[in-house]
């Protein structure tokens, strides 16, 4: 086995080791069992962040309150960029919350799983810039992370038709 | 002995496990999905999202026709088939990519990468990301493969690898993750 694999095999039971436990308890986990390798912190903690962000609908998901979504956001909408009614891919449009500085967010019905989600969608001038979508990420995470703290929080970042879309 | 007959010879061979069998199974699947697949992809708008997943069950309803494969020798079939759908998405992507009418970047429609990236992924950015994984951890990346390019469940997977399923849903939680990051849809990059 080489240098990067047995490495990389560390990190991998770290990181599966770290995500049997609750989320609010992975950080000091990952942090007492990584003792000095900062490296494998750190490798660890990149994996667990990506892990948050791409959990699979079959994970459990708190049902989350639009409006705490909505008062978050500045009281703005200088660009109407999707209305109500609109169907885009599996969401149809149900009513505008605001806008944020990257984007105008919605309340949307996600058709196929039958729940309401907030849906963020980026203007397409922003979306060409993988910065700006880097962004837009972190702003759902910051977003989510303030109604609760210790789950995974973002449903997706989505793409339809052109249209990139956050889903929230 | 005529093509598709053949096919099914080899099948129940395999079913009795015969390993010869499937050596000469490989290049037969190999051609029926390139046929197929051929054929949806000259229908192909530019920017089509490509379905491999349909495609390797077109396949496997051609081979296997009316036969009863029990689910084992299914899990298998399925198995072969995703390395075959992989590297016959690529071949085109590069085709195309060389003859300069796409940019290389067409995106493909994948059950993982979906998990992923929640969006459709640059097939040769995604096959790029698997051959790296390979390098350090290649049980993982034949994983990846099978659940992204033979449209396999974790069952299935799971007994093709002989582990079990939880196991496999462990791994892919891992490929997941790592994939995210590889791919730059990773919080982390800039």
């Amino acid at each position: 086995m080489s240098d990067g694999a047995a490495r990389w095999h560390e990190v991998k039971a770290l990181f599966q080791a770290a995500i049997e436990r609750s989320p609010a308890e992975r950080a000091a986990f990952v942090a007492a069992a990584a003792g000095n390798d900062d490296d494998l912190r750190r490798e660890v903690e990149s994996l667990l962040a990506a892990d948050a962000q791409s959990a699979s609908i079959d994970d459990v998901r708190p049902d989350r309150s639009t409006s705490a979504v909505r008062a978050t956001l500045p009281n703005r909408l200088d660009q109407q960029l999707a209305v109500v009614g609109d169907r885009i891919g599996s969401y149809e449009v149900l009513e505008s919350l605001g806008a944020g500085s990257m984007g105008q967010v919605y309340r949307a019905r996600d058709t196929k799983l039958n729940r309401d989600v907030a849906l963020k969608i980026v203007p397409d001038v922003m979306a060409k810039n993988p910065g700006h979508l880097t962004q837009v990420v972190r702003e759902g995470q910051l977003l989510a992370s303030l109604n609760h703290p210790n789950i995974a929080s973002i449903y997706g970042l989505e793409e339809s038709r052109g249209v990139q879309m956050l889903i929230l | 002995m005529d093509r598709s007959s053949d096919i099914a010879g080899l099948l129940d061979g395999w079913r009795r496990g015969d390993r010869e069998a499937l050596e000469q199974l490989l290049p037969l699947v190999y051609s029926e999905l390139r046929r197929i697949a051929a054929r949806q992809l000259k229908k192909e708008r530019p920017g089509h999202t490509l379905q491999p997943t349909a495609l390797v069950h077109e396949a496997y309803l051609r081979l296997a026709e009316q036969r009863q494969v029990d689910w084992q020798n299914e899990a298998h079939f399925f198995g072969v088939a995703a390395q075959v759908m992989r590297r016959v998405l690529v071949d085109h992507a590069r085709r195309r990519s060389a003859a300069k009418r796409g940019d290389g970047a067409e995106l493909v429609s994948l059950e993982l990468a979906r998990d992923v990236a929640s969006t459709d992924l640059p097939i040769l950015a995604f096959d790029a990301a698997l051959d790296r994984l390979a390098e350090f951890d290649p049980e993982l990346a034949v994983l990846v493969e099978m659940r992204a390019f033979g449209g396999l469940s974790n069952e299935q997977v799971a007994v093709i690898l002989k582990t079990s399923p939880s196991t496999v849903k462990r791994e892919l939680r891992t490929a997941k993750a790592w994939l995210t990051n590889e791919l730059g849809y990773g919080g982390r990059h800039e």
